[in-house]
């Protein structure tokens, strides 16, 4: 049976903690790749997941079920990447550059699609690494997680014209970014 | 990259299907675990799996290979020491576990273990084990004819039925698992063992779109380009629309194939086979033209352009556009409500090569539908 979101808090809330791991599994998978998007390195993004993890389970008591927990967890763990790359800039370290990462597992199954949307998909991981993080994890937001601007809004706690407006000179620059490497490659 | 301009749609669409990492394996224990709940186990079997899961976590590659090396090596050797033939049947059909299975003495144990499976009509265990052997093999072997047989026998089986009962495998089960073993064969780079597998595929359903495309796409990783060429017109023989059609006619193109092109018919892009109109052979025309006069009975369609051209004889040109237009005409009907403009002209049409060399294609034809004058007044 599919529990709410809601009824996990309450019941981790009145002491059943390992009901937090459906939380965890619902979940770690956005916040890991939000943690991997700014750190580019796997294990950092592991460290930072589990971190966010913990905040949420210690602050769980604050949070309010008008609000998704999606959204919630969300604006924590941008707060934590943000936290991570205020230090990072700090301590002067180097990102590696994206074409020595490992590409992520596509989920096509068919060569065919996965030959076109990798070239495609390649050119876009591009661009996004070229925008300013706080418009590029907007645009995934709004986009991948298909959230409604409203939510985007209060995530990054913007009005939602602040939003929609970072969301259309977003998809321009990105569509600057592409157009020249494609022309370029061409 | 194909030749469209990124437009902000495909930005759009292509942000919605950003792929995802996936997360490390051991994250959500190392997560639970380090929540301070207090119901941490203690044991030493707990605190083992714990070390491994971190090791698992942390481990760079070659440790995480190593250890996978390892662990295949200790089950090698259980198998050994168990030594009969059940034992080993148990082991490597129970365990899913691939690295199992290659640990054996490949020969002797995969064929005895197939003919024991053969024997016990037991097929979802066979089919499995087919699909280890075959993806491992590289070249054509006894398994691989057996694995042959074994899906000849299946295709001659009535449709989504088979032969013993309560393991049934139905006709949709084994193209799936089809189609998945030739995609993992295209994937490890053996496109001769994925194209054997397409070939399978279409003989049991010779218009599955995934198999008719993949088939022309493995030819062309091999640069085999006559194996390509034909796959490519098999393809469109079925598909005329959509994204792998308008692939298809580029990969033709690129091997000198100008037969087909894309025209845009009422609001979509159909690809259409202009040697086949612009031909003698009744029949193929005939059934060319009914191929594209569904789309043209879209209410979108607005008016139809026909264009013909003939180098240097603006007669033919004529003479084919108005019997194009006329047969048009009879297969839609008198109500078909669809203006047809037709213009012809006797220039040879420059076209670009793969080579990016220039060639002069010297007869052909341009099918389009826009708004007709009407509709675009009430734009």
């Amino acid at each position: 049976m599919h529990r709410t979101d809601e009824e996990i808090v309450t019941e981790v809330l009145a002491g059943r903690t390992q009901q937090y791991a459906e939380i965890v599994t619902r979940y770690q998978k956005p916040v890991f790749n939000l943690m991997f998007r700014y750190t580019r390195h796997e294990l950092d993004a592991a460290d930072l997941t589990q971190d966010v993890f913990l905040k949420a389970f210690s602050r769980l008591s604050s949070y309010r079920p008008e609000r998704s927990l999606f959204s919630w967890l969300y604006t924590l763990a941008i707060n934590v990447a943000n936290d991570w790359s205020r230090a990072r800039t700090r301590r002067q370290t180097k990102l590696p550059p994206l074409d020595e990462l490992h590409p992520p597992h596509l989920t096509y199954r068919n060569p065919a699609i996965r030959l076109e949307a990798h070239e495609q998909g390649e050119l876009l991981e591009q661009a996004l690494a070229l925008i300013s993080a706080e418009t590029r994890e907007i645009l995934h937001l709004r986009y991948r997680h298909e959230q409604p601007v409203k939510e985007v809004a209060t995530i990054f706690g913007m009005s939602e014209s602040a939003v929609k407006m970072r969301i259309k000179r977003g998809l321009e620059q990105l569509q600057k970014i592409m157009q020249e490497k494609n022309d370029h490659e061409r | 990259m194909n030749d469209d301009s990124i437009d902000k749609e495909k930005i759009e669409m292509l942000l919605r299907r950003l792929p995802e990492r996936e997360v490390p394996p051991a994250l959500h224990e190392r997560i639970m675990d380090s929540l301070p709940t207090g119901t941490r186990r203690q044991s030493i079997p707990w605190k083992l799996r714990s070390c491994w899961e971190r090791l698992m976590l942390l481990a760079p590659m070659p440790m995480k290979a190593g250890a996978i090396l390892a662990m295949t090596a200790a089950a090698f050797w259980l198998g050994k020491e168990v030594g009969s033939e059940k034992a080993i049947k148990n082991i490597a059909f129970f365990h899913e576990n691939s690295v199992i299975t290659a640990a054996f003495d490949y020969g002797n144990a995969n064929q005895m273990s197939y003919m024991s499976l053969f024997e016990d009509e037991n097929n979802n265990l066979l089919r499995d084990f087919m699909y280890q052997t075959t993806v491992q093999e590289e070249k054509p072997t006894v398994m691989n004819r057996w694995s042959d047989t074994f899906f000849r026998n299946m295709e001659n089986l009535p449709e989504d039925t088979h032969n013993s009962p309560g393991t049934a495998i139905t006709g949709t089960d084994s193209v799936l698992f089809l189609l998945n073993l030739a995609h993992n064969l295209a994937d490890s780079g053996n496109y001769h063992g994925a194209l054997h597998q397409y070939e399978k595929v279409l003989r049991i359903n010779p218009q599955e779109q995934t198999a008719l495309y993949n088939r022309a796409t493995s030819y062309y990783h091999l640069n085999d380009k006559i194996g390509e060429r034909q796959a490519f017109i098999s393809y469109l023989n079925h598909y005329r629309s959509g994204r792998w059609a308008y692939q298809a006619v580029a990969y033709l193109q690129r091997l000198g194939v100008f037969d087909y092109q894309v025209s845009m018919i009422g609001g979509r892009k159909v690809v259409v086979n202009q040697t086949v109109l612009l031909g003698s052979q009744q029949q193929a025309r005939q059934d060319e033209l009914e191929r594209l006069t569904n789309y043209l009975r879209q209410p979108t369609a607005g008016e139809l352009h026909l264009v013909v051209f003939y180098k240097n004889d603006l007669e033919k040109s004529r003479a084919i556009a108005t019997q194009l237009k006329q047969r048009i005409d009879s297969i839609l009907g008198k109500n078909r409500g669809l203006p047809i403009r037709i213009s012809w002209f006797d220039e040879p049409a420059p076209i670009q090569t793969a080579e990016g060399g220039k060639r002069e294609l010297e007869k052909g034809l341009f099918l389009f539908t826009q708004p007709s004058t009407q509709q675009r007044r009430t734009i």
